[in-house]
């Protein structure tokens, strides 16, 4: 049994001092294993990224992060990632990381993703330049999250982890004309191709939460502004042996907390 | 300071201009605003991060539409921790 605590679109800024660990407090005691979907900081920049880093400081649970598109547009994406890794932040890009939760292993496999629609209202890998590179982006962005997949399938529990939606379930509440700039199906092609018990992703900041896969997993949009929560909180799996409680019981225990 | 609009422009174009410079203007820099119009009144929904941000919201309208008015929706981004957690079978 894993539990997941998982956030995307903080956004983070040199105005965001103090404004995200207070409600932070207690995610060492309720998960063992701390998710941030991409959009870490406003414009990428390495100001903001030690903001972050400055809010993360102290929290004993393991983060893993992809960056969004907003981490990108300072052009200043790897210093970002070398603060956070300095920070103890593992960044994913068609990359995996397996981190062990008291004896069982937890894969996470992520990249940002990227736009190109759904079948049905896609755009193609055809015509003008601009075009051709939009959707080979997002194959190539796809194509290093199925990869980083495959190297995690041995694990109990495998976790793909995005910013863009690999569906449409999830964009629910957006006007139908973006969606095809939130999320693309190659993403969820690589999900079902490879396996996974969970994806999750940012990015749709109107979207909904709760989606599947063509192939069954499910996937959640974590955005802060659809979850209108600090975090969410998903637990996963089977007990690891008799002295450790079931996800029913763990899901108790947090509502009987903050009651 | 961002450019001030022509407001003789249709209001389709206003929407637009007003929308893609809470997106670029590094005051804000958010997609996920929608604007609205009606008569000389600018309505923003959404949710920005910060109260900065949220104050810049109404310093970039007023840059750019010196003489209408702002109703200004967003709300700041200060959500609790969770009660309840799910369980993924
Ligand atoms: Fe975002
Ligand atoms: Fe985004």
């Amino acid at each position: 049994m894993i539990r997941v605590a998982a956030v995307g679109d903080v956004h983070v800024g040199t105005d965001s001092h103090d404004t995200l660990r207070p409600h932070w407090a207690h995610l060492d005691d309720r998960a063992d294993l701390f998710l941030l979907a991409g959009d870490l900081t406003k414009r990428g920049l390495p100001e903001e990224a030690l903001v972050l880093a400055d809010e993360l400081r102290g929290l004993r649970v393991p983060v893993v992060a992809v960056l969004g598109n907003h981490d990108y547009e300072s052009d200043r994406e790897k210093e970002v990632v070398d603060i956070l890794a300095e920070a103890g932040v593992r960044v994913l890009e068609g990359t995996s990381v397996v981190i062990d939760v008291g004896g069982q292993t937890v894969g996470v496999a992520g990249a940002k993703g990227f736009g190109g629609g759904f079948p049905g209202a896609m755009g193609s890998d055809f015509g003008e330049p601009e075009m051709k590179a939009f959707m080979r982006h997002s194959r190539t962005v796809a194509d290093g999250l199925e990869a980083a997949l495959r190297e995690v399938r041995h694990c109990d529990t495998c976790i793909a982890l995005m910013h863009y939606s690999p569906v449409e379930g999830t964009l629910r509440g957006e006007r139908l004309e973006i969606w095809p700039f939130l999320g693309c199906y190659f993403l969820a092609e690589a999900v079902d191709r490879a396996g996974a018990d969970l994806a999750v992703h940012g990015h749709a900041h109107g979207g909904s939460e709760k989606g599947v896969t063509p192939g069954g997993v499910h996937v959640r949009n974590v955005a802060q502004p659809v979850l209108r929560m600090a975090y969410t909180l998903l637990c996963l799996g089977a007990p690891a042996d008799d002295s450790e409680l079931g996800c029913a019981a763990e899901a108790d225990a947090v509502q009987e907390a903050a009651r | 300071m961002a450019q001030a609009l022509d407001p003789q422009e249709p209001v389709d174009y206003i929407v637009g201009h007003l929308e893609e410079a809470l997106a670029c203007d590094e005051r804000v820099n958010e997609q996920g605003l929608h604007v609205t119009v009606h008569g000389r009144r600018i309505f923003v929904d959404g949710t920005v991060s910060t109260k900065e941000r949220h104050a810049a919201v109404a310093e970039i309208v007023a840059e750019l539409l010196p003489d209408w008015s702002l109703v200004n929706q967003a709300t700041v981004a200060d959500f609790p921790e969770p009660s309840d957690m799910e369980a993924l079978s």
